[in-house]
C-alpha cells in the first residue's frame, strides 16, 4: 500500500512538474498572442468601418434608395439601376473615357519612366542624377488643384501663355476650355507631367539593383551599349513592369478625379473628352442627389476592378508564375 | 580600360543632358511661373498676361493678403490641425498593425495580413463611402470626415510591416525572457527600431493630408472651414472670392485696384509652398520608402 502510494506521488510530482511547464509555455503563448491581438485592434476597427462596412454598400445599388426608409427598408429592384445607368449616352461616353486614358496613361507612362529611368542610369556624376530626379520629382507633390492654377496660366483665353505665344506669332488665339478636341492629348501630358518622376524612380531603383558583373561581362564580350539595355537591363526589370502593369489593369476603371475634374475645369463642353466614370459618379451624386445612378456606377466599378485584377493576375501566373501577385 | 572618346561619346552624352534638362525645365518652369505671376503688377498682368518671368514687379498681391488674412489663416490652421491629428492617430493605428502582421509567430498573422490586402483589391466605392459618412456616421460639417477617412492605409502599413519584419526575433526572445510583455516590447523595441519606416510613412501621410481636397468637397458642404487645397479650388472660380471678400471690404473692391491673378497665384504660392520647400530635404525618405515598397511588391 505505502510502496504504491509513494510511487504514485513521485510520479504525481513529475507529471505536475512537466505538466506545468507546458501549461506555462502555453499561457505565455497565449498571453503575448492576445496582447498582440490587442495591439491590433485599432487598426482592425479602422478597416471595418470604413472599408469593409463601405463594401456592404454595394446593395445600395439593387435598391430604390430612399433616405427616410434607409437602406434595408428601400424596395429591392435587382438590376433595374444598372439597366438604367447603361442604356444612358452617358454610360458609353464614361466608360470609353474611363479605358482609353487608363490604356494611354498606362503605356505612355510606362515606355516614358523606363526611358528616363535608362537615361538617369546611364550618367556618371551622382550629381547630375541627384538634380534631375529631384526636379521632375516636384510635380508629384502638389496636389492636382496647383496644377490646375498652371494649366489655367497656360490656356487661359486673355493672356495665357500659349495665346500669347500663337499671337506673338500672328496666330488666332484658342478658346480652349470650349473646344474638346485638344485635351486628350492635353491631359495625358499633364498626367505624364505628374507622373514621370514617379514612374522614373521606381524603374530606377530597379535598374540601379542589376548586378554590376552581367555588365562587365557583356562587355567583355564586346556588347554595345544598346545591346546591353536590349539583353540585359530590360528582362531584369521586367518583373517590375509586370507587378506595376498588373496593378495600373486592377485600376482600368478607376480614374483620377483631380485630373479631369479640375484641369478642365469640369466645364461641361469638355465632357465629351473628359468626363470619367469618377466624376460621373460625383456629379450625380452630389450635385443631383440622385443616389441610384451614382451607386449603378459606383458597384460597377468596384467589381469590375475586382474581376480584372483577379484576372490580369491569372494571365501573368499563367506567363511567369513568380511575379503574379498572389 | 579606357573608353574611346570619339565624337559619338560626346554626342550621346550631349542627347542624354539634353533631354534630361529640357525634362527638368518642363518641371520646374510652371512653379517659376506661379511664383512670377503673383509678383507681377496688375497693370503687368492685364498687358503680357501670364509670364515666365514678372513684367512689373509689385509684392501688392502679398500686402492685400496679408491684410486681409482672416480666410486663408483659418483654412491654414484647420489644414495644420487636419494633418496633426491625423498623422499622429494614423501613424499610430498603422504601426500597431503592422507590427504585429511581421510577426512570425502571431497567431492570426495570414488573416489579418489577407484583411487588408483584400481592401487593396475592392473597395466599397464613393457613394457606399458617402452614405456611410454622411447617413451612419453622421459626419457631414464635421472636422473628424477630413481626418478619419485617411488615416489607414493598406499599401502604408505593408510597407510599415517590411521595416518591422527587419527587426531580429532574437531581440524579441531575450526581452520575452526577462519578462517583458508585448506592450513594452512594441514601444521600447519596435519602435525605436522601426525609425526610419515610421518616419518615411510618416512624411507621406502628411503629404496626403496637406494636399487633400477631396474630402473638403464632399463632407464640408454649408460650412466655411474647407482645408487649404480646397480653398485653392474656390479661388479657381473667381466670383465666390471677390464676393466673400466684398462684405468685408464693404463692396469697394470693384472700385479698388485689387490685384487678382496675382492674388490668386499668390494664394496658391501660399498653400503649395510648405510641401513643394519640404520635399527635397526629405527626399531620401521617400526614395527609400517608394523603392522598399515596389521592390518587396
Amino acid at each position: 500500500m505505502e510502496r504504491i502510494s509513494k510511487i504514485a506521488k513521485s510520479s504525481d510530482q513529475g507529471l505536475e512538474r512537466g505538466f506545468s511547464t507546458k501549461v506555462r509555455k502555453d499561457s505565455l503563448a497565449w498571453k503575448s498572442t492576445w496582447q498582440l491581438s490587442l495591439l491590433s485592434i485599432p487598426g482592425f476597427v479602422w478597416f471595418l468601418i470604413f472599408s469593409y462596412i463601405p463594401m456592404f454598400g454595394i446593395i445600395i445599388a439593387f435598391k430604390d434608395f430612399n433616405y427616410r426608409m434607409g437602406i434595408l427598408a428601400s424596395k429591392w429592384v435587382g438590376f433595374d439601376n444598372f439597366v438604367y445607368l447603361f442604356s444612358s449616352n452617358d454610360a458609353v461616353r464614361i466608360l470609353r473615357n474611363t479605358i482609353c486614358y487608363n490604356i494611354s496613361f498606362i503605356i505612355i507612362g510606362t515606355i516614358c519612366g523606363v526611358c528616363t529611368a535608362l537615361l538617369l542610369d546611364s550618367m556618371k556624376k551622382r550629381v547630375f542624377i541627384k538634380v534631375y530626379q529631384t526636379a521632375i520629382f516636384l510635380p508629384h507633390f502638389i496636389s492636382w488643384v496647383v496644377v490646375a492654377y498652371m494649366t489655367q496660366a497656360l490656356f487661359a483665353y486673355d493672356g495665357g501663355i500659349i495665346n500669347n505665344l500663337l499671337k506673338s506669332f500672328g496666330k488666332v488665339p484658342v478658346t480652349w476650355y470650349t473646344e474638346p478636341r485638344p485635351w486628350p492629348v492635353i491631359l495625358v501630358i499633364v498626367q505624364l507631367w505628374k507622373t514621370i518622376g514617379f514612374n522614373t524612380l521606381i524603374y530606377y531603383g530597379s535598374i540601379i539593383g542589376i548586378d554590376s558583373s552581367l555588365y562587365e561581362a557583356a562587355a567583355i564580350d564586346g556588347a554595345s551599349k544598346f545591346q546591353m539595355i536590349k539583353k540585359i537591363t530590360l528582362p531584369m526589370i521586367k518583373p517590375t513592369v509586370i507587378i506595376l502593369f498588373l496593378m495600373s489593369v486592377g485600376n482600368m476603371m478607376r480614374a483620377d478625379f483631380g485630373l479631369f475634374y479640375y484641369i478642365t475645369n469640369n466645364d461641361g463642353a469638355l465632357y465629351t473628352v473628359a468626363d470619367v466614370i469618377d466624376t460621373y459618379i460625383y456629379r450625380i451624386l452630389k450635385l443631383s442627389g440622385d443616389i441610384t445612378g451614382s451607386s449603378a456606377a459606383s458597384v460597377f466599378q468596384s467589381v469590375v476592378g475586382l474581376f480584372l485584377v483577379l484576372m490580369a493576375n491569372g494571365i501573368v501566373k499563367k506567363y511567369d508564375a513568380e511575379n503574379s501577385l498572389f | 580600360m579606357l573608353e574611346k572618346r570619339d565624337f559619338k561619346f560626346y554626342f550621346s552624352r550631349t542627347m542624354v543632358h539634353a533631354i534630361m534638362f529640357g525634362l527638368m525645365c518642363a518641371c520646374v518652369l510652371p512653379f517659376v511661373m506661379v511664383i512670377s505671376t503673383s509678383l507681377t503688377s496688375v497693370e503687368g498682368i492685364r498687358t503680357w498676361g501670364y509670364t515666365l518671368f514678372p513684367r512689373g514687379i509689385s509684392a501688392k498681391a502679398y500686402t492685400y493678403i496679408f491684410a486681409n488674412p482672416k480666410q486663408i489663416l483659418d483654412s491654414y490652421c484647420l489644414t495644420v490641425f487636419v494633418t496633426a491629428c491625423g498623422t499622429i492617430c494614423g501613424m499610430f493605428l498603422m504601426t500597431t498593425f503592422a507590427y504585429t502582421i511581421s510577426r512570425e509567430d502571431y497567431k492570426f498573422k495570414k488573416i489579418l495580413s489577407f484583411y487588408i490586402y483584400f481592401t487593396m483589391l475592392f473597395n466599397g466605392g464613393m457613394v457606399a463611402n458617402y452614405i456611410l459618412m454622411t447617413r451612419f456616421l453622421g459626419l457631414q460639417d464635421n472636422r473628424l470626415s477630413l481626418i478619419l477617412p485617411l488615416m489607414m492605409n493598406a499599401w502604408n502599413v505593408l510597407i510599415l510591416r517590411i521595416f518591422c519584419k527587419s527587426i531580429p526575433n532574437s531581440l524579441i526572445e531575450s526581452a520575452k525572457i526577462e519578462g517583458a510583455n508585448e506592450f513594452k516590447i512594441f514601444f521600447s523595441i519596435v519602435i525605436p527600431l522601426a525609425k526610419t519606416g515610421i518616419a518615411t510613412i510618416m512624411l507621406l501621410l502628411v503629404f496626403t493630408y496637406w494636399n487633400d481636397w477631396f474630402l473638403s468637397m464632399m463632407y464640408m458642404d454649408t460650412s466655411k472651414d474647407v482645408t487649404l487645397q480646397y480653398y485653392l479650388v474656390k479661388i479657381l472660380n473667381n466670383v465666390e472670392f471677390i464676393k466673400a471678400n466684398e462684405t468685408n471690404s464693404g463692396g469697394m473692391l470693384a472700385r479698388l485696384n485689387v490685384p487678382d491673378e496675382s492674388v490668386r497665384m499668390a494664394l496658391c504660392v501660399i498653400a503649395a509652398g510648405p510641401m513643394t520647400v519640404l520635399f527635397p530635404f526629405f527626399q531620401k525618405y521617400f526614395v527609400k520608402g517608394l523603392v522598399v515598397g515596389s521592390v518587396k511588391g
